[in-house]
């Protein structure tokens, strides 16, 4: 045979060993992972499970097929004296056979999938959360219907309980998608998509974008908090105020008057600031690509009325580690990072400014990180 | 096709053998030559056919006709009137340069 | 021939027209075989440039954050990659190779409209030419390959509200059309070309493979490019004529595209690969030493893919909140669509089983087609499995299948097609060795690049980001796959070499290296220009075989 490299079994030794000790580096990755099979709720739950049984069939057939595939490699490569092949041109019966069989095992499969596909699409009956989810270009904007107010990048919601999403765009095509919690559906302008999940697990979960939107759509994630009831309650309760006003003479009072006096009004909304409560973006906001302009109620940017309370900047380019951010060591804080320079980090959104100086952002970022 | 199969009786028995000798491991690719044919028989004299007549006839045509519409899109892209009606123009020439074309 | 004697005719002494210049001959060439070799040239050198922008992806993907391109130009690159990979290098490739070798498989002489088959041809360099050109605008098309709507009418550098679109949704869907026009005259050509030019004796059921094969796609094309002309058209109106087909603000529908564009986007998927299926058929039973196994069944599950491709287009939109009957109807046409392409794989293998194999390059290839396929294939039905895809849909799951059957799948095929058919159309053989390398470093390397992107898909990357944060645990997976990339770009400069030295000395071919069954192969090496000087006389589907072999020819064994 032309291999000579593969005669020796030592050498497939080396070669399975090497294979089956680098897949063990690959199951090392994922942590941390938004991964589909790290499921904390039934819908993700339901989808991981299928994608256990596919996994299992795929394998079989894989082996199946691939080890008859070597098999007839080895078993039947030209040797010298070995006569010519029987010049077999078909078998109707085996053909049949090998037609009929794989039909049955992708009609059972194809069982499955609807009855999946239907389960996951009924919303169950009982006490729902409501929350509407607005695709920017690139960042989510959450308004909760039930409490009338916003929120940006982050999600809440309590443990145990149903979450019902209106999906809500004026601008393009984007996709809200929960891996550990649910599969994703597609936020279409003019289409008033709507999809549930629920969380049976506390924690922090990741939210991604999965529609290609435009420049940043790397950069559009957002947070999923699922708190128990108690928190989830304090947590709304707050949300429901206008923002906290900074002590007088405070280096955040210097950065409330920043805010209020150096334009950034134009895009952002602070509830007490410059705007007098929250607004429902799908009623009005429902003419579509609003030019930038002082309305209250459809501001380019988002809501930063409770900014201090949240997790991720900017539609998670950056976490909010606001722990890095105390007045005069700002190294490493990231608002800081984002106030200086928005178009280095996030090249291509819509937050353009000219520059700041330190003092500025120093007494800003005091000011955005007391807005709990 | 009419015409080739005059030449079926002299020709078809002339590529057979070169076949053969390629089976056998010889390496030139030879013509079809006249080999000396095993019975004495008559050969009969016809016309050679010229590969030109039994090929299709080069064009330049589709080429123009090619260049023609992109110069016509390159027009529609750059929003440019003058480029536009030059590719219009080269167009209709083309395509009539085509069907006229003597073949 | 000249004689020694005083010649009474008189000679004419004239300047050589452009036809009759090496150059002319090429510029104005309608014979189906130059015309094939330019459209192989010309798909191989987009495939060089999708390559570039592919290795570009990978080098901007190896690590998080990266900073080898800004977004704006990652964007613009994984359209491009995508556009010119699909409609410049897999589509005119295929078509090349059907045009070579169709007309010699069936017996004729040339292609039924030799001056269309040019057109064809020049219509892929320059339209080839016109999307590319994009680039030195400064505007290349950045909305992805699929262009989807809204976001194609918005095309503006910074916010996507309320501009003026640049041209770049505009050179993709002109571009796209000058293409379309160019595959729709290379389908003409092929219909009429297989039904009526074929020898005596070469019924339809007698036809090679690649021959059916081709046949079909070039009925998809026809059936399917009108979508994509609606479907551009439209965009064109929406974004020139303040037409709102796509904005929902005026009551058009976003959907509207997708719709339209799969339409045409499913059977395109098709497209790419049945032809390459036809050259695999070829291939597997002349290395096999023995005829394919299920001629029929293989011959009609091509057609019926062809018919079921326009079923199914809806599964690319399973997301997008389509009801649930709908969703449960495309998943039973797409579950419908995997079954003849099922039964390929078992064929394909059983040809193989029991036959004598010659593991010459062309038949590693194939193999290794038939091994990546089966993945891509795999992966693919899981894809139909409509939960599963609501998580995995928009992932680097899709990528992996994407690459495991057009990369696995129909580059494998074209190489082995390369390998194959190169000797018939140069008269020399590739180097044995060379190849040997190029297809275990292609293969090691695709598996390297595209293995990982499942487990990035189920660890929740999604597609079409030019980077990702380094806190997510994608790291090792990208590094890894980018490796593959390079890996595969070093398998290519290994082909280049070989393509390089073999045309300078490369050996002698003879006209049938691989003692093959099918007509092409009863020409010399390169066939003289008018193919056949006779006839040839057909009885069965292996006519070469029972010429070569006529104790043991098909057409006494059984009847076809």
């Amino acid at each position: 045979m032309r291999m000579p490299l593969f005669r020796k079994t030592k050498r497939w030794g080396i070669i399975l060993s090497a294979l089956l000790l680098s897949s063990l580096l690959l199951a090392a990755c994922g942590e941390n992972s938004p991964s589909i099979l790290d499921t904390h709720g039934p819908i993700a739950a339901n989808e991981a499970f299928v994608f256990y049984v596919i996994l299992v069939i795929a394998t079989i057939i894989f082996v199946g097929v691939e080890s008859v595939l070597i098999f007839s490699i080895f078993r039947f490569r030209e040797r010298p004296g070995v006569p010519n092949p029987r010049q077999v041109h078909g078998n109707l019966t085996i053909e049949v056979i090998w037609t009929a069989i794989p039909a049955l095992v992708l009609f059972v499969v194809l069982f499955f999938t609807i009855q999946g596909l239907y389960q996951v699409s009924a919303q169950p009956v009982g006490k729902a959360l409501n929350v509407r989810a607005i695709g920017h270009q690139w960042w989510w904007e959450f308004y909760y219907e039930d409490y009338n107010f916003t929120t940006a990048d982050t999600l809440h919601a309590p443990v145990g309980t149903i979450v019902h999403v209106d999906l809500f765009s004026n601008n393009v095509i984007h996709s809200f998608w929960i891996p550990q919690l649910t599969g994703k559906t597609d936020v279409i302008p003019g289409h008033d998509n709507q999809k549930w999940f629920r969380a049976d697990n506390t924690g922090e979960y990741l939210g991604i974008c999965t529609e290609y939107c435009g420049t940043q759509h790397a950069n559009m994630r957002f947070d999923v908090v699922i708190d128990n009831s108690d928190t989830f309650q304090t947590w709304v309760s707050t949300q429901q105020q206008a923002a906290l006003t900074p002590a007088a003479g405070s280096l955040a009072d210097q950065g409330a008057k920043l805010f209020a006096q150096s334009g950034c009004t134009a895009c952002h909304g602070i509830v007490g600031v410059d705007v007098k409560g929250y607004y429902d973006p799908a009623k009005d906001c429902a003419n579509f690509n609003p030019a930038p302009t002082d309305s209250e109620r459809c501001k380019v940017g988002p809501n930063l009325t409770h900014f201090g309370s949240r997790d991720m900047i900017a539609g998670g380019v950056l976490m909010n580690n606001k722990d890095q951010c105390q007045p005069g060591h700002l190294e490493n804080c990231n608002l800081a990072k984002w106030l200086a320079d928005p178009q280095g980090v996030k090249p291509g959104n819509d937050m353009q400014i000219g520059p700041l100086t330190p003092t500025q952002i120093n007494a800003l970022v005091a000011y955005l990180e007391s807005l709990k | 096709m009419l015409k080739v199969s005059q030449e079926q009786q002299e020709p078809a028995k002339e590529d057979e053998q070169p076949n053969q000798k390629e089976l056998q491991g010889a390496d030139e690719t030879s013509e079809p030559t006249v080999s000396a044919p095993k019975k004495k028989r008559v050969v009969k004299r016809v016309p050679k056919i010229d590969e030109a007549v039994i090929s299709p006839r080069q064009s330049f045509w589709p080429l123009a006709l090619a260049l023609a519409l992109v110069v016509l899109f390159m027009g529609a892209i750059t929003n440019s009137i003058i480029i536009l009606a030059i590719g219009v123009v080269l167009v209709l020439v083309a395509i009539l340069g085509w069907s006229f074309e003597r073949r | 021939m000249a004689t020694r004697a005083i010649d009474t005719t008189t000679t004419v002494v004239r300047r050589k027209t452009l036809g009759e210049t090496y150059i002319g001959e090429w510029l104005m060439t309608t014979d189906h075989k130059k015309i094939g070799i330019m459209y192989i040239v010309t798909g191989f050198f987009f495939f060089f440039v999708g390559g570039m922008e592919a290795l570009l992806i990978r080098t901007q993907l190896a690590v998080p954050d990266g900073k080898v391109l800004t977004p704006q130009e990652y964007n613009a690159v994984f359209t491009m990659h995508g556009v010119t990979m699909i409609f410049l290098f897999v589509m005119p490739t295929l078509t090349g190779f059907g045009n070579y070798v169709v007309p010699l498989m069936i017996g004729a002489r040339d292609m039924a409209f030799p001056r269309l088959n040019a057109f064809g041809y020049w219509l892929v360099l320059f339209g080839g030419t016109f999307i590319q050109s994009s680039f030195l605008f400064g505007q290349p098309p950045d909305g992805g390959w699929f262009q989807y709507a809204p976001l194609s009418e918005m095309s503006c550098g910074v916010h996507a509200a309320a501009c003026t679109p640049g041209m770049n949704a505009d050179f993709w869907v002109l571009g796209t059309l000058l293409l379309g026009v160019s595959s729709i005259a290379g389908s003409l050509n092929f219909v009429v070309t297989i039904f009526k030019l074929r020898a005596p004796g070469m019924s339809i059921n007698r036809i090679p493979l690649f021959t059916w094969m081709t046949l079909v796609t070039a009925f998809l094309l026809l059936f399917a490019l009108p979508s994509l002309t609606a479907a551009g058209g439209l965009l064109l109106l929406d974004r020139h004529l303040g037409t709102h087909f796509y904005q929902a603000a005026f009551h058009g529908d976003p959907l509207l595209w997708q719709h339209l564009f799969w339409s045409f986007g499913h059977p395109e998927v098709y497209i790419l690969i049945l032809p390459a299926f036809g050259m695999i058929s070829e291939i597997l039973p002349v290395f096999s030493r023995k005829p394919i196994f299920g001629y029929t069944f293989i011959a009609w599950s091509g057609v019926a893919i062809g018919f079921l491709s326009f079923t199914v287009w809806a599964h690319h939109m399973f997301a997008v909140g389509l009801p649930p009957i709908a969703q449960a109807f495309f998943a039973t046409s797409t579950t419908l669509i995997a079954i003849p392409t099922a039964v390929k794989i078992f064929n394909w293998v059983a040809t193989v089983f029991g036959g004598k194999l010659n593991l010459k390059v062309p038949m590693l290839f194939a193999l290794g087609f038939v091994a990546m396929f089966l993945i891509g294939g795999l992966n693919g039905a899981a894809l139909a499995v409509v939960p599963f895809d609501y998580q995995v849909t928009d992932t680097y799951f899709v990528i992996s299948h994407i690459h495991y059957v057009l990369f696995g799948g129909t580059a494998f095929a074209i190489f082995g097609g390369m390998y194959y058919w190169f000797p018939k159309m140069t008269g020399k053989l590739f180097n044995e060795r060379l190849g040997q390398l190029h297809f275990w470093l292609m293969l090691i390397g695709a598996n390297l690049a595209f293995f990982p992107m499942h487990n990035l898909g189920l660890l929740g990357m999604p597609r079409r980001v030019y980077t990702y944060p380094a806190y997510l645990g994608w790291n090792e997976l990208n590094l890894l796959s980018s490796i593959g990339a390079f890996t595969i770009g070093l398998s290519i400069m290994v082909f280049l070499f070989n393509l390089v030295v073999t045309l300078k000395n490369g050996q002698p071919a003879g006209d049938d290296p691989w003692d093959a069954y099918t007509l092409e192969w009863d020409t010399s090496s390169p066939p003289k220009k008018y193919n056949f000087l006779t006839l040839p006389i057909v009885r069965s589907r292996r006519p070469f075989y029972d010429k070569k072999y006529p104790e043991i020819a098909d057409w006494k064994q059984v009847i076809h």
